[in-house]
């Protein structure tokens, strides 16, 4: 943090130019010295090739046969009905594809991920940047607090997944509680009612995640300079002017990664929900990637194969586009874009 | 990655046939044994396996994961190692679904386990178009005699043997017998005695039935079995042959599902429990949450395991009964047309002679006694007189009275055919779905 935010104006209309630079200004110097590498490679000869051909060629093949291989694969045998044990000789072109988009439980999951991205967006978020402004400010106990917040986290989905069922299973540690405070009542059929087991699994989420979202935005607050909140205090700005014109701008870039890692953590669910509820009751939780699952289990290897293009050609395009759109700013002069 | 795995594969297979000159006698054998099919136990001696002293490595899958069944297979392997010192025997013990899911990675890899876990059926046929299990016919004709001709039948395709079972049984309803004397009811002999008894218990604040409706293959029970009672033998054969399932009686089947659910009769969050859990099926009547339970022959064992009973000894807490399901006034079919399955072990491609030969051993009279004994119904007939449980031995009668044996309906059809009834279950039991358009989406997927 060196110079360049000191001269950001605190407006907000000034803000998009001053907030990259701090963040890209640490980067740029690793690739800027393009030259130097240039007459490096002079100096040291053919050197430098047997070391990029020696260094990269282990990486390039586990690379080649684990990913790239694999995907080609896929998308061969998405073009054919197999049952991942006859020969490959039933083509069917784009018939798989097809009877993806048609497949109402298919739509359903793709539903259920949107649902899932826009709450993730609306209330986790949200909640995890409440906490982090709470934790940068001096209360008593906050690194107790961070700690906790933060500990869910560290937690495997799988354990998580467990462990929350056991606390929403009827008349589990949940319902024994809220009949203890007299809230016997409200009880649901947490995991078991179709009109509820999607919100649960939100809140499981979102106990898991906030937390490291929470640990992001608490880095990104504590990298601006509190002579600007001063300044911004000076000239008379109260606290919540001071965190939308000040703080919410200079948060820009950590915000937009936060954004981007929830929409893909939610186009990918998988493990908590598969060991939560399988996608049940009737499908009412189901995810893109459980009933991918499905599929496999079904033996429908071809058709499956089209549906993990598809989840793959969907988290591609949203990456692309989020990265071009929102976060080009933020990368610009670090080489990734 | 299948055509590279191939050629792992054909090296490891030309390694695996210098080695293994035992199992190389096997398999010419069994050539033999196909051009002259009249002679068929001679040639099955011929492949009886050599004992060279050459190392045979046997690796065996099974899904017993629960005691007593993990320590009696053991005891087997060690007793035939024992006897034929060459021989190793791989064990590799799993819960079910991990099961599926591991063999269909194997296969994927071409590594093929010489015997594992088997239901016959669909999945059975499935394995024998692709090439991956072999014919063992020659090789097991000695033993297969004395094996159950139902159960036997299970692992054929063509009239060719694929697999042994080692275990069959029948789905009929296990109840607990103090719940019953509480609330006043008796077994139920008809589904209109059942449908009554289910609101006599819930006036006596009983939970009727347990149901894991989240895995749903349980849930699947019921539908199916009403099938079997409503559309009786000769239509269920009739469904397998054209695949369509929209018929008046799978419609009525579906249609009693839903009377049954309408009364509301299972646990509570029974939609998102699973069969195996604390707060799934086998938890709930083992904590007498529950008054009945439609299940195979293992529900008691699994019940044992939720009570945290690992002695085959000590029995539950309560009293467990047994009746069959009910018959269905106006159904074609009759009370002795059985709703089953069993357990076999399929032996894989390459597996060696040995293999074939340790099944015979773990399904003679002895180790079938010791089956029956800690873990399940033999198909060994001779060993029917070890099953000292009355409720077992009830199964095992029903079993042998039935004059038709259903396999279950997620193994007799392909995985696919099978998933989509068991959907369709469970949306029957969620009240999401007429019977009518139950029966016409399992028609879609299955091509009738």
């Amino acid at each position: 943090m060196t110079t360049s935010p000191i001269t950001t104006p605190i407006t907000a209309s000034g803000s998009p130019s001053g907030a990259p630079a701090g963040g890209a200004a640490p980067t740029t110097s690793g690739f800027t010295p393009a030259p130097s590498t240039r007459s490096g490679g002079h100096r040291l000869g053919r050197a430098p090739w047997v070391t990029i051909v020696g260094f990269l060629t282990p990486a390039l093949l586990l690379y080649t046969v684990f990913v790239l291989y694999p995907i080609v694969q896929s998308t061969r045998y998405s073009l054919y009905d197999w049952n991942g044990l006859e020969e490959l000789d039933d083509f069917v072109g784009i018939d798989n594809f097809r009877r993806a988009f048609s497949d109402d439980l298919f739509m359903d999951a793709l539903r259920h991920n949107a649902i899932l991205i826009v709450l993730s967006l609306a209330l986790q978020l949200p909640v995890a940047l409440a906490l982090a402004n709470l934790l940068n400010s001096r209360i008593r106990g906050r690194a107790v607090m961070r700690t906790l917040f933060f500990a869910p986290y560290v937690l495997s989905e799988v354990v998580t997944g467990v462990v929350w069922r056991q606390i929403l299973r009827p008349d589990g540690m949940l319902d024994q509680i809220m009949d203890g405070v007299g809230l016997g009542g409200a009880t649901q059929g947490w995991l078991s009612d179709p009109n509820v087991v999607l919100y649960s699994l939100f809140f499981i989420i979102s106990w898991k995640y906030f937390g490291f979202h929470m640990v992001l935005m608490l880095a990104g607050l504590q990298q601006i300079p509190k002579e600007l909140n001063e300044a911004a205090s000076i000239d008379g700005a109260g606290a919540w002017q001071r965190f939308r014109y000040v703080t919410l701008p200079l948060l820009g870039p950590t915000l937009r990664v936060s954004v981007f890692l929830s929409i893909i953590g939610a186009l990918q669910l998988f493990d908590m929900v598969w060991v939560t509820t399988k996608g049940g009751p009737i499908g009412s939780s189901s995810t893109m990637a459980t009933y991918l699952y499905d599929q496999f289990r079904k033996s429908l290897f071809g058709y499956a194969s089209a549906v993990s293009i598809v989840i793959f050609s969907l988290s591609l395009v949203v990456a692309l586009l989020y990265q071009r759109l929102a976060l080009r700013r933020d990368l610009k002069g670090t080489g990734l874009v | 990655m299948k055509h590279h795995h191939r050629s792992i594969r054909r090296i490891a297979a030309a390694v695996a046939a210098l080695s293994l000159v035992a199992a190389a006698c096997g398999d010419a054998a069994d050539a033999t044994a196909d051009a002259t099919a009249e002679d068929a136990s001679a040639s099955a001696e011929a492949s009886a396996p050599a004992e060279t002293g050459e190392p045979v490595e046997i690796d065996w899958w099974h899904i017993q994961n629960n005691e007593p069944g993990v320590s009696d297979w053991q005891a087997m392997a060690d007793a035939y190692t024992a006897e034929h010192p060459n021989v190793t025997i791989n064990i590799t013990v799993m819960e079910n679904e991990a099961f599926k899911a591991a063999l269909q990675t194997n296969i994927q890899s071409g590594d093929i386990p010489d015997l594992f876990q088997s239901w016959g059926g669909g999945g059975l046929r499935d394995q024998v178009a692709a090439g991956i299990v072999r014919d063992i016919s020659a090789e097991a004709a000695p033993f297969l005699g004395d094996l159950g001709p139902a159960a036997v039948g299970l692992y054929q395709v063509e009239g060719k043997q694929y697999g042994v079972p080692f275990d069959a049984g029948m789905v009929g309803i296990w109840y607990n017998k103090e719940l019953f004397a509480q609330a006043g009811v008796e077994p139920p002999a008809t589904w209109d005695d059942l449908l009554a008894a289910v609101q006599t218990l819930k006036d006596a604040g009983i939970t009727p039935i347990a149901v894991g409706a989240g895995d749903k293959w349980p849930a699947h029970f019921w539908y199916s079995y009403l099938m079997v009672r409503e559309c009786g033998a000769a239509e269920m054969t009739a469904i397998a042959a054209d695949n369509n399932f929209s018929r008046d009686c799978v419609i009525e089947a579906g249609r009693k599902v839903a009377d049954l659910v309408a009364l509301e009769p299972f646990q509570e969050g029974f939609l998102g429990a699973g069969w195996d859990a604390p707060d799934g099926e086998s938890g709930t009547m083992a904590s007498q949450g529950a008054a009945m339970d439609l299940m195979g022959q293992w529900a008691p064992g699994a019940f044992r395991a939720q009570a945290g009973i690992t002695d085959a000894a000590t029995p539950l807490e309560w009293e467990i009964g047994w009746f069959p399901f009910p018959s269905v006034d106006g159904g074609a079919g009759g009370p002795t047309d059985a709703f089953g399955g069993g357990n076999g072990f399929a032996v894989g491609k390459d597996a060696p002679a040995e293999a074939v030969d340790f099944l015979g051993f773990i399904t003679n009279a002895e180790n079938q006694r010791t089956w029956a004994r800690n873990s399940g119904l033999p198909v060994n007939t001779e060993a029917g007189d070890a099953v000292a449980d009355p409720n077992m031995q009830a199964v095992l009668e029903g079993l042998n009275t039935s004059t038709f044996l259903q396999l279950y309906l997620d193994q007799y059809f392909t995985a696919e055919v099978g998933a989509v009834v068991n959907d369709q279950t469970a949306l029957l039991f969620a009240g999401e779905i007429s019977p009518e358009d139950a029966a016409a989406a399992i028609t879609t997927v299955a091509g009738g």
